[in-house]
Protein backbone atom coordinates (compact mmCIF):
# COMPACT_ATOMS: atom_id res chain seq x y z
CA UNK A 1 0.00 0.00 0.00
CA UNK A 2 1.26 3.40 -0.86
CA UNK A 3 1.41 6.73 0.60
CA UNK A 4 0.17 9.59 -0.17
CA UNK A 5 -0.42 13.61 0.28
CA UNK A 6 -1.84 16.14 -1.13
CA UNK A 7 -2.08 19.77 -0.67
CA UNK A 8 -3.87 22.81 -2.35
CA UNK A 9 -1.94 26.11 -2.03
CA UNK A 10 -1.40 29.55 -3.35
CA UNK A 11 1.07 30.40 -5.32
CA UNK A 12 2.98 32.18 -3.13
CA UNK A 13 7.25 31.09 -2.87
CA UNK A 14 6.74 30.95 1.08
CA UNK A 15 4.22 28.26 0.25
CA UNK A 16 7.12 26.95 -1.66
CA UNK A 17 8.83 26.10 1.15
CA UNK A 18 6.51 25.16 3.23
CA UNK A 19 5.47 22.08 0.53
CA UNK A 20 9.53 21.31 -0.03
CA UNK A 21 9.63 20.69 3.92
CA UNK A 22 6.61 18.41 3.88
CA UNK A 23 8.20 16.54 0.76
CA UNK A 24 11.84 16.25 2.42
CA UNK A 25 9.78 14.60 5.86
CA UNK A 26 8.01 12.14 2.87
CA UNK A 27 11.24 11.63 1.44
CA UNK A 28 13.24 10.58 4.38
CA UNK A 29 10.26 8.21 5.00
CA UNK A 30 10.84 6.45 1.66
CA UNK A 31 14.35 6.42 0.67
CA UNK A 32 16.48 4.38 2.31
CA UNK A 33 20.22 3.48 2.02
CA UNK A 34 23.63 5.27 1.93
CA UNK A 35 22.28 7.51 -0.67
CA UNK A 36 18.54 8.48 0.83
CA UNK A 37 19.56 11.77 1.76
CA UNK A 38 21.23 12.68 -1.79
CA UNK A 39 18.18 11.56 -3.21
CA UNK A 40 16.05 13.28 -0.87
CA UNK A 41 17.72 16.86 -1.94
CA UNK A 42 17.62 15.62 -5.46
CA UNK A 43 14.13 15.35 -5.62
CA UNK A 44 12.95 18.49 -3.05
CA UNK A 45 15.62 20.74 -5.41
CA UNK A 46 13.68 19.77 -8.53
CA UNK A 47 10.04 19.73 -6.92
CA UNK A 48 10.48 23.56 -5.46
CA UNK A 49 12.03 24.79 -9.38
CA UNK A 50 8.93 23.32 -10.62
CA UNK A 51 7.26 24.86 -7.90
CA UNK A 52 8.78 28.25 -8.36
CA UNK A 53 7.88 27.95 -12.56
CA UNK A 54 4.25 27.58 -11.36
CA UNK A 55 4.24 30.52 -9.09
CA UNK A 56 5.79 32.82 -11.56
CA UNK A 57 4.61 31.35 -14.88
CA UNK A 58 1.11 29.64 -14.37
CA UNK A 59 -1.35 32.56 -13.35
CA UNK A 60 -2.94 30.02 -11.25
CA UNK A 61 -4.89 31.22 -8.61
CA UNK A 62 -4.27 27.77 -6.52
CA UNK A 63 -1.96 24.69 -7.30
CA UNK A 64 -2.33 21.12 -6.43
CA UNK A 65 0.34 19.24 -5.43
CA UNK A 66 0.21 15.25 -4.79
CA UNK A 67 3.16 13.31 -3.60
CA UNK A 68 3.25 9.59 -3.07
CA UNK A 69 5.26 7.02 -3.08
CA UNK A 70 5.21 3.10 -3.32
CA UNK A 71 7.87 0.51 -2.54
CA UNK A 72 9.85 1.83 -6.26
CA UNK A 73 9.83 5.77 -6.11
CA UNK A 74 8.39 8.94 -4.51
CA UNK A 75 6.37 10.79 -7.56
CA UNK A 76 5.61 14.90 -6.98
CA UNK A 77 2.75 16.06 -9.00
CA UNK A 78 2.44 19.36 -9.62
CA UNK A 79 -1.27 20.61 -11.22
CA UNK A 80 -2.42 23.97 -12.64
CA UNK A 81 -5.65 25.17 -14.50
CA UNK A 82 -5.74 27.05 -16.96
CA UNK A 83 -4.23 27.55 -21.06
CA UNK A 84 -1.80 24.52 -21.99
CA UNK A 85 1.58 25.12 -20.79
CA UNK A 86 4.20 22.55 -21.42
CA UNK A 87 7.27 23.85 -19.79
CA UNK A 88 9.47 20.29 -20.21
CA UNK A 89 9.89 21.00 -23.93
CA UNK A 90 12.91 22.39 -25.49
CA UNK A 91 14.81 22.46 -22.22
CA UNK A 92 18.71 21.81 -22.06
CA UNK A 93 21.16 22.98 -19.22
CA UNK A 94 22.62 26.16 -20.00
CA UNK A 95 25.99 25.51 -21.17
CA UNK A 96 28.89 27.20 -19.13
CA UNK A 97 31.90 25.54 -20.03
CA UNK A 98 35.43 27.26 -21.64
CA UNK A 99 35.20 30.48 -23.67
CA UNK A 100 30.97 30.72 -22.78
CA UNK A 101 29.52 33.45 -21.18
CA UNK A 102 28.32 33.08 -17.44
CA UNK A 103 23.94 33.76 -17.90
CA UNK A 104 21.76 34.47 -15.19
CA UNK A 105 19.36 32.11 -15.59
CA UNK A 106 17.25 29.30 -17.72
CA UNK A 107 18.79 26.79 -15.22
CA UNK A 108 15.36 25.87 -12.96
CA UNK A 109 14.06 23.23 -15.76
CA UNK A 110 17.10 22.21 -16.92
CA UNK A 111 17.46 21.39 -12.87
CA UNK A 112 14.97 19.57 -13.04
CA UNK A 113 15.67 17.03 -15.83
CA UNK A 114 19.20 16.68 -14.33
CA UNK A 115 17.56 15.87 -10.79
CA UNK A 116 15.01 13.22 -11.35
CA UNK A 117 14.59 9.83 -13.21
CA UNK A 118 11.46 11.15 -14.89
CA UNK A 119 9.63 14.42 -16.08
CA UNK A 120 6.34 13.55 -17.58
CA UNK A 121 3.47 16.46 -18.75
CA UNK A 122 -0.02 16.32 -19.71
CA UNK A 123 -2.32 18.66 -20.57
CA UNK A 124 -6.04 17.03 -18.93
CA UNK A 125 -9.14 18.80 -19.17
CA UNK A 126 -7.56 22.11 -18.98
CA UNK A 127 -5.20 20.93 -16.30
CA UNK A 128 -1.26 20.89 -16.80
CA UNK A 129 0.20 18.22 -15.23
CA UNK A 130 3.68 18.06 -14.76
CA UNK A 131 5.22 14.93 -12.46
CA UNK A 132 8.26 13.87 -11.76
CA UNK A 133 9.57 10.75 -10.42
CA UNK A 134 12.67 9.67 -8.34
CA UNK A 135 13.25 6.10 -7.78
CA UNK A 136 14.08 4.69 -4.43
CA UNK A 137 16.90 2.63 -5.34
CA UNK A 138 19.72 3.04 -7.07
CA UNK A 139 20.55 1.02 -10.48
CA UNK A 140 16.29 0.14 -11.12
CA UNK A 141 15.44 -0.13 -14.57
CA UNK A 142 12.56 1.48 -16.50
CA UNK A 143 10.46 -1.34 -16.42
CA UNK A 144 11.29 -2.47 -13.31
CA UNK A 145 9.82 0.63 -11.27
CA UNK A 146 7.12 1.22 -13.81
CA UNK A 147 7.92 4.67 -15.50
CA UNK B 1 17.95 33.61 6.16
CA UNK B 2 20.50 35.08 8.16
CA UNK B 3 23.33 36.97 6.92
CA UNK B 4 26.22 37.77 8.98
CA UNK B 5 28.51 40.64 7.63
CA UNK B 6 32.01 40.93 8.74
CA UNK B 7 34.37 43.68 7.56
CA UNK B 8 37.97 42.26 7.86
CA UNK B 9 40.56 45.63 6.03
CA UNK B 10 39.27 45.61 2.84
CA UNK B 11 37.54 42.36 2.64
CA UNK B 12 34.36 41.51 3.96
CA UNK B 13 33.20 38.18 4.75
CA UNK B 14 29.61 37.54 4.34
CA UNK B 15 27.86 34.28 5.65
CA UNK B 16 23.94 33.33 4.86
CA UNK B 17 22.61 30.58 6.93
CA UNK B 18 19.62 29.05 6.05
CA UNK B 19 17.84 27.70 2.58
CA UNK B 20 18.61 30.31 -0.31
CA UNK B 21 15.23 30.07 -2.32
CA UNK B 22 12.69 32.58 -3.96
CA UNK B 23 11.13 33.71 -0.49
CA UNK B 24 14.65 33.91 1.11
CA UNK B 25 16.74 35.73 -1.35
CA UNK B 26 15.97 39.25 -0.56
CA UNK B 27 17.97 39.37 3.06
CA UNK B 28 21.45 38.23 0.94
CA UNK B 29 20.40 40.48 -2.24
CA UNK B 30 20.04 43.67 0.17
CA UNK B 31 23.30 43.03 1.54
CA UNK B 32 25.37 42.47 -1.36
CA UNK B 33 23.56 46.25 -2.63
CA UNK B 34 24.65 47.73 0.31
CA UNK B 35 27.83 46.54 0.09
CA UNK B 36 28.51 47.73 -3.51
CA UNK B 37 26.76 50.89 -2.23
CA UNK B 38 29.70 51.10 0.39
CA UNK B 39 32.25 50.57 -2.72
CA UNK B 40 33.09 47.04 -1.60
CA UNK B 41 35.40 45.20 -4.11
CA UNK B 42 36.01 41.90 -2.29
CA UNK B 43 33.60 39.19 -0.94
CA UNK B 44 34.24 36.26 0.96
CA UNK B 45 31.16 35.00 0.65
CA UNK B 46 31.08 31.84 3.24
CA UNK B 47 28.21 28.48 2.23
CA UNK B 48 28.98 26.39 5.20
CA UNK B 49 25.97 27.75 6.24
CA UNK B 50 23.40 27.20 3.54
CA UNK B 51 22.34 23.60 2.73
CA UNK B 52 19.58 23.98 0.37
CA UNK B 53 19.90 26.13 -2.73
CA UNK B 54 17.09 26.52 -6.14
CA UNK B 55 18.36 28.14 -9.36
CA UNK B 56 17.41 31.60 -7.73
CA UNK B 57 20.12 31.59 -5.25
CA UNK B 58 22.32 30.24 -8.05
CA UNK B 59 21.08 33.29 -10.48
CA UNK B 60 21.78 35.76 -7.50
CA UNK B 61 25.84 34.51 -7.38
CA UNK B 62 25.98 35.14 -10.50
CA UNK B 63 24.81 38.36 -10.62
CA UNK B 64 27.13 39.75 -7.71
CA UNK B 65 30.16 37.98 -9.11
CA UNK B 66 29.46 39.41 -12.97
CA UNK B 67 28.76 42.99 -10.83
CA UNK B 68 32.01 42.86 -8.89
CA UNK B 69 33.97 41.52 -11.35
CA UNK B 70 32.74 44.89 -13.51
CA UNK B 71 34.12 47.04 -11.03
CA UNK B 72 37.64 45.47 -10.79
CA UNK B 73 36.66 43.11 -7.92
CA UNK B 74 35.93 39.83 -6.90
CA UNK B 75 33.88 37.54 -5.28
CA UNK B 76 34.75 34.29 -3.84
CA UNK B 77 32.77 31.41 -2.87
CA UNK B 78 33.79 28.69 -0.04
CA UNK B 79 33.39 25.91 1.96
CA UNK B 80 30.12 25.23 0.04
CA UNK B 81 27.92 22.17 1.42
CA UNK B 82 27.09 19.22 -0.42
CA UNK B 83 23.79 20.61 -1.77
CA UNK B 84 25.60 23.64 -3.22
CA UNK B 85 28.38 22.26 -4.39
CA UNK B 86 26.21 19.96 -6.46
CA UNK B 87 24.30 22.66 -7.71
CA UNK B 88 27.79 24.43 -8.61
CA UNK B 89 28.98 21.41 -10.20
CA UNK B 90 25.14 20.63 -12.55
CA UNK B 91 25.19 23.83 -13.89
CA UNK B 92 28.68 24.48 -14.61
CA UNK B 93 28.82 27.67 -12.38
CA UNK B 94 31.67 26.05 -10.12
CA UNK B 95 33.85 26.57 -13.32
CA UNK B 96 33.03 30.04 -13.98
CA UNK B 97 32.79 31.66 -10.37
CA UNK B 98 35.82 31.96 -8.03
CA UNK B 99 35.57 28.89 -5.42
CA UNK B 100 37.72 28.25 -2.86
CA UNK B 101 37.86 25.31 -0.38
CA UNK B 102 38.18 27.24 2.85
CA UNK B 103 38.72 30.61 4.17
CA UNK B 104 42.43 30.77 4.01
CA UNK B 105 42.45 29.77 0.24
CA UNK B 106 39.34 31.96 -0.38
CA UNK B 107 41.60 34.89 0.67
CA UNK B 108 44.75 33.84 -1.48
CA UNK B 109 41.86 33.67 -4.35
CA UNK B 110 40.58 37.24 -4.01
CA UNK B 111 44.12 38.18 -4.74
CA UNK B 112 45.16 36.14 -7.15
Amino acid sequence: MGKRLSFQIVPTFENVDMVRRALMGFCRDSYRGEDAESRTGDLCLAATEAMNNAVEHSGAEKVEIEISADEAKVVFRIITKGKRFDPTVGVSMPVLGEGKELQEGGFGLAIIKEMVDSVRYEYVRGRNIMTLDKVIIDGMREDEYGI
Amino acid sequence: MVVQVEKKGDIVEVTPKGDLTASTIDELKTKFAELADQQVHFILLNLWGVHFIDSTGLNLFIEAHKKILHQNGRIVFFSPSEAVSKVFKMTGANQKLIMAANREEGVQRLHD
